[in-house]
């Protein structure tokens, strides 16, 4: 071993002692001096190598037990001494005259003494370091500073000192403070905040992980807080409305934080912010909303935002109170919904006029066909309504509600049940759209146009019936085709494009297809004027190529255009609009040729000519003055009839049974243009009698005398206005809607039984609806009537041995 | 045991003869024979059952090749034999007991009648499914409340689907006078749905005659 070899015959000797024999009380006392020095401040005179080395000589001396303990007995006694000199008389005084000077005096001392304590608790422990490494340690005793903790928490403020342990009327003492301060009083925070510190830091005797805070003072805060808080909301109530109680709320709760932050201990904070919501908020939720005259609903109808948002601040972290306020707001949107839609009916008694009479045009007879038109402004106004409500309530949604998903959710509920509780709402939603894309847009911003037509998105995505939406839609936008009525082609794709991102390309597929028609029938036109065939034409024709499946079907009472339909094979019915005869000459020629020509290029095609859809301008002879007529179709057709063989207008009356008889027109439209021609505000012809009504044996005659002051005269055609459709109509338009429901639920359960082989019953009742729901929602009974059906043409068989499964017979 | 051609000769005595297409069987006329033999009315249940036992696929219609292996299944070689076992199921039909003793041959001759009684259309008149159900089910309370609610309907309703006869007798086993084990989110047909409203809307005037045959059975 080379260090051995260093030392040889070396041996460590055992340290002298250098330990002086001093009795071991008499090397305490020493101690125990420091100590009391050390309380009255006089640190600097003292040695603290020397007192740590007393120290460390008496546990070396195995007399850390005397030590330890005698060092407890002296803080012991200087506690009592100090609590009796300093603290005593004011806590006396502060009990028996509480005001905020005689609490804050007890509190000050208590918390002067705890600070000196813990200075002077800092430093005994320095010069003790060595008891505490050695002997507390093997010992298993509370470190010395802990045990001077402890010292302080049972001499101080457990001992009973006259009227109780101290710490209970320090307790109460910061309790009559808070007290004082809830009601105005000023009061030393900083004191308080060394007590809340001195209770923290002190740990239960009983459950020494509570801290004393946690045992002494804090129930009794919470429990009189609560309290307090109780019978302020008994008084608010009764006085404040609910924007005020709720801000009244919010203030509390800022005041209660701020306080916990500035002298109580954070974990109070959450405690207590949820005693002030339950006493608050959660114990009166409902009754602050429904306020007389000073509720929710009046805060809604004030749109008073910022008083909203406090309201949902305070509601919104509690779940019942939030779902109150949810259902109060939802509420109150149903019965704003359910007025305006109230409204709209109560200008809607039923018919207007009696089925069976045509509706006149306004021109015609402005005071029956008010009605329709006025019924028509209603129904838009309906849409804007229940719109301009949304608006509000979005307003809110995004100000007031911080974006709630459950305030989203209930305002989207609400619109939901509000807009298809009117079972109008697909038709008046179409119209209003059809409405703004004719009128509307020329006077509108782009933002505003965009905005108009998101919100009709909207709408579109809350109703139920999507089919019944489809079915107007097709209507209305085919009369705006047709008609060419729509302002901006753009604003139309750019709507049916919001309508396929909503709904599917299956759902637009065929406004996308009407579209396409239409750009077609401009290409072919084009064509048609490059050709050699365009020189047979004698007349500036236009012609529209539909294909039938796209468009709606064209119902004889409608009337637009000049129009073809391809691919149509329906046979022609005697009042059917396609079986109208041409007068023979450049007309019928034109047509002829245009079919030969159209036909020429798409073989294995077939045209219907539909002429209820169409205008025409002519030149027409008044005697010595021409005008010219802007007029539909048939108009066109009838007045062709009073040209005579020289090519000038004949005097030769016609009843309407002749004209019928020539021209093949259907009665109804041809009696709504014979009015329009006869008794509007422009007579072109002459009726006799002059009664409104078109009989049969009425004749009309070419009126030569017609005078107007303008060249350009347009004989006015209700086919052009979209209006709301009467009962009649909508009875027409339920059917054709009804009867495309049971096709989709027919096809949507063989597409199910296709896959699934078998199922039973109740598992393809939902399949079914889910599959239909993007459109409309079927009912039960909708799909066991189809599941009949198709039972019936044994599609489906019930399994043998259970009837409630379907088996799919391919 | 009696022989092929005893067999053949008791079906030939009521055999359609002047059938040109070479088929062997008993037609409507001939089946009108018989059961004037067996001295049953047309009226009555027993032509059904007779039918029904003897494998007809159609009204009055039976083909010798079922007749052959119905009768001897049942060990008949006369009218009289014949008789007596149809009386039998006859009289099982016509106790209530029939309807869940014997409930599989039961369902079997009811669903059968359907088959019989159809029209053109592949279903059954509203007017015959009036008079048959109360025969072929001993005039049970649920059908004739079922009869009811036709009578109810109007013209509205011609006819019946083959399901709708069906799970009819389905039906009469799932629910007691009240109506209270129905749903209306089960399969039963959507015509059963409507039954149901109209039968709270009309509630018996008495006790029905016969009340829950489940119940009776066990």
């Amino acid at each position: 071993m080379p260090l051995a070899n260093k030392r040889p015959g070396g041996r460590i000797l055992p340290a002298r002692r250098l330990i002086p024999q001093v009795e071991p009380q008499q090397q305490f006392d020493k101690i125990a001096l420091a100590i009391n020095e050390i309380y009255k401040h006089n640190v600097s005179q003292l040695s603290f190598e020397e007192y740590y080395r007393t120290a460390y000589n008496l546990v070396l001396s195995k007399n850390g037990p005397l030590l330890y303990n005698g060092v407890r007995t002296v803080l012991e006694t200087h506690m009592r001494e100090s609590v009796e000199h300093s603290i005593l008389q004011r806590a006396q005084t502060a009990d028996s005259n509480p005001t905020t000077e005689n609490n804050e005096a007890f509190l000050f001392s208590v918390r002067l003494l705890w600070s000196e304590h813990v200075t002077a608790m800092l430093m005994i422990k320095d010069i003790l370091m060595y008891v505490d490494n050695i002997y507390v340690k093997a010992a298993h005793l509370p470190s010395i500073y802990e045990m001077g903790m402890c010292v302080f928490r049972d001499t101080v403020l457990l001992s009973s000192t006259g009227s109780g342990g101290l710490g209970t009327r320090v307790a109460k003492a910061v309790l009559r403070q808070i007290s004082g301060e809830r009601n105005g009083e000023e009061i030393n925070r900083s004191t308080l905040q060394g007590i809340s510190n001195m209770l923290v830091e002190l740990h239960d005797t009983a459950s020494p992980i509570r801290t004393v805070y946690e045992v002494v003072l804090e129930p009794q805060l919470l429990a009189e807080s609560r309290v307090y808080y109780r019978d302020m909301t008994a008084l608010r109530i009764k006085t404040m409305g609910a924007s005020e109680y709720a801000r009244a709320v919010q203030a509390d709760l800022d005041a209660e934080a701020d306080r916990v932050q500035a002298y109580l201990a954070l974990t109070t904070a959450d405690l207590l912010r949820s005693v002030l919501q339950d006493e608050l908020v959660t114990a009166y939720a409902p009754d602050i909303l429904t306020i007389p005259n000073d509720g929710l609903t009046q805060m809604l109808d004030r749109r008073d935002i910022p008083a909203l948002r406090v309201l949902y601040s305070i509601y919104s972290p509690l779940p019942q109170p939030l779902s109150v306020l949810r259902s109060g707001v939802l509420n109150h949107i149903l019965v704003l919904g359910g007025q305006i839609t109230e409204s709209l009916l109560a200008t809607d008694p039923g018919e207007t006029k009696s089925g069976s009479t045509p509706q006149p045009k306004p021109e015609i007879a402005p005071e029956a066909s008010l009605g329709l038109a006025a019924k028509t402004a209603m129904a838009l106004r309906w849409v804007q309504d229940v719109l301009g409500l949304y608006d509000v309530y979005d307003e809110f949604f995004h100000k007031s509600f911080s974006e709630g998903p459950s305030m989203r959710s209930a305002i989207n509920d609400a619109f939901i049940e509000v807009i298809n509780a009117n079972s109008r709402a697909p038709e008046l939603l179409s119209l209003f759209m059809d409405d703004n894309l004719k009128n509307g847009l020329r006077s509108k911003a782009e933002q505003d146009v965009d905005h108009l037509l998101e919100r009709s998105v909207l709408m579109f995505r809350f109703l139920k019936n999507k089919d019944a939406f489809e079915h107007y839609y097709k209507a209305h936008l085919a009369r705006r085709l047709l008609f060419a009525r729509s302002e901006s082609d753009d604003a139309e794709h750019s709507l049916v494009s919001k309508l396929k991102v909503e709904c599917g390309s299956q759902f637009t597929l065929k406004l996308e297809g009407m579209f396409k028609d239409m750009q077609l029938s401009m290409d072919m036109a084009r064509d048609l004027r490059a050709s050699s065939e365009y020189s047979d034409i004698g007349l500036d024709l236009n012609v529209s190529v539909l294909t039938p499946t796209f468009w709606p079907a064209m119902a004889p009472a409608q009337q637009p255009s000049s129009q073809a339909t391809a691919e149509n094979s329906t046979a022609a019915r005697s009042d059917d609009p396609t079986s109208v005869i041409l007068p023979s000459g450049v007309l019928s020629d034109s047509v002829d040729v245009f079919s030969a020509y159209y036909l020429k290029h798409h073989s294995g095609r077939r045209l219907t000519w539909q002429y209820a859809m169409g205008n025409a301008d002519l030149k027409v002879q008044f005697g010595t003055r021409t005008h010219e007529l802007n007029v539909t179709t048939y108009q066109m057709i009838v007045l062709l009839l009073f040209v005579d063989d020289s090519n000038s207008s004949s005097e030769k009356p016609l009843t309407a049974a002749k004209i019928q008889q020539l021209t093949h027109i259907p009665k109804e439209p041809l009696a709504r243009q014979l009015q329009s021609l006869a008794c509007g505000k422009y007579r072109i012809l002459n009726k006799t009698p002059k009664s409104r009504d078109v009989k049969p044996t009425d004749s009309f005659a070419f009126n030569m005398d017609f005078r107007s002051p303008q060249y350009r005269i347009r004989i006015p055609v209700v086919s052009a206005r979209s209006n709301i459709e009467t009962e009649k109509e909508k009875a027409a338009s339920q059917a054709v809607i009804g009867q495309e429901r049971l096709y989709l639920i027919e096809a949507a359960i063989v597409r199910i039984m296709k896959t699934r082989k078998q199922i039973p019953h109740d598992i393809l009742v939902n399949e079914t609806i889910s599959q239909l729901a993007p459109r409309f929602l079927p009912s039960s009974k909708m799909i066991k009537d189809g599941i009949g059906k198709l039972l019936d043409r044994e599609y489906l068989q019930r399994s043998p041995d259970d009837p409630r499964l379907y088996i799919y017979l391919a | 045991m009696a022989t092929q051609s005893s067999r053949e000769a008791w079906f030939s005595q009521y055999q359609d003869l002047d059938r040109d297409d070479g088929k062997q069987l008993i037609g409507p006329d001939g089946f009108v024979r018989l059961c004037e033999a067996l001295k049953y009315s047309m009226d009555g249940l027993e032509p059904l059952v007779l039918l029904w036992k003897l494998g007809a696929k159609e009204l009055g219609t039976v083909e010798l090749e079922s007749w052959d292996r119905e009768v001897r299944a049942m060990g008949v070689t006369d009218n009289a034999a014949l008789k007596s076992v149809v009386d039998v199921v006859v009289d099982k039909f016509k106790t209530d007991l029939a309807l869940c003793k014997n409930f599989a041959a039961y369902k079997d001759f009811y669903r059968q009648v359907f088959l019989y009684l159809r029209s053109q259309n592949q279903r059954i008149l509203v007017e015959t499914a009036k008079t048959a159900l109360p025969l072929i089910t001993n005039q049970h309370w649920l059908f004739m409340r079922f009869v009811e609610f036709l009578e109810a309907q109007g013209p509205k309703m011609t006819t019946m689907t083959r399901d709708q006869w069906n799970l009819l007798l389905d039906l009469s086993r799932s629910v007691d006078a009240k109506f209270s084990g129905y749903s209306k989110e089960e399969a039963w047909p959507s015509l059963f749905d409507d039954f149901y409203d109209w039968i709270r809307e009309h509630p018996a005037p008495s006790p029905p005659r016969s009340i829950d045959v489940t119940a009776r059975c066990k």
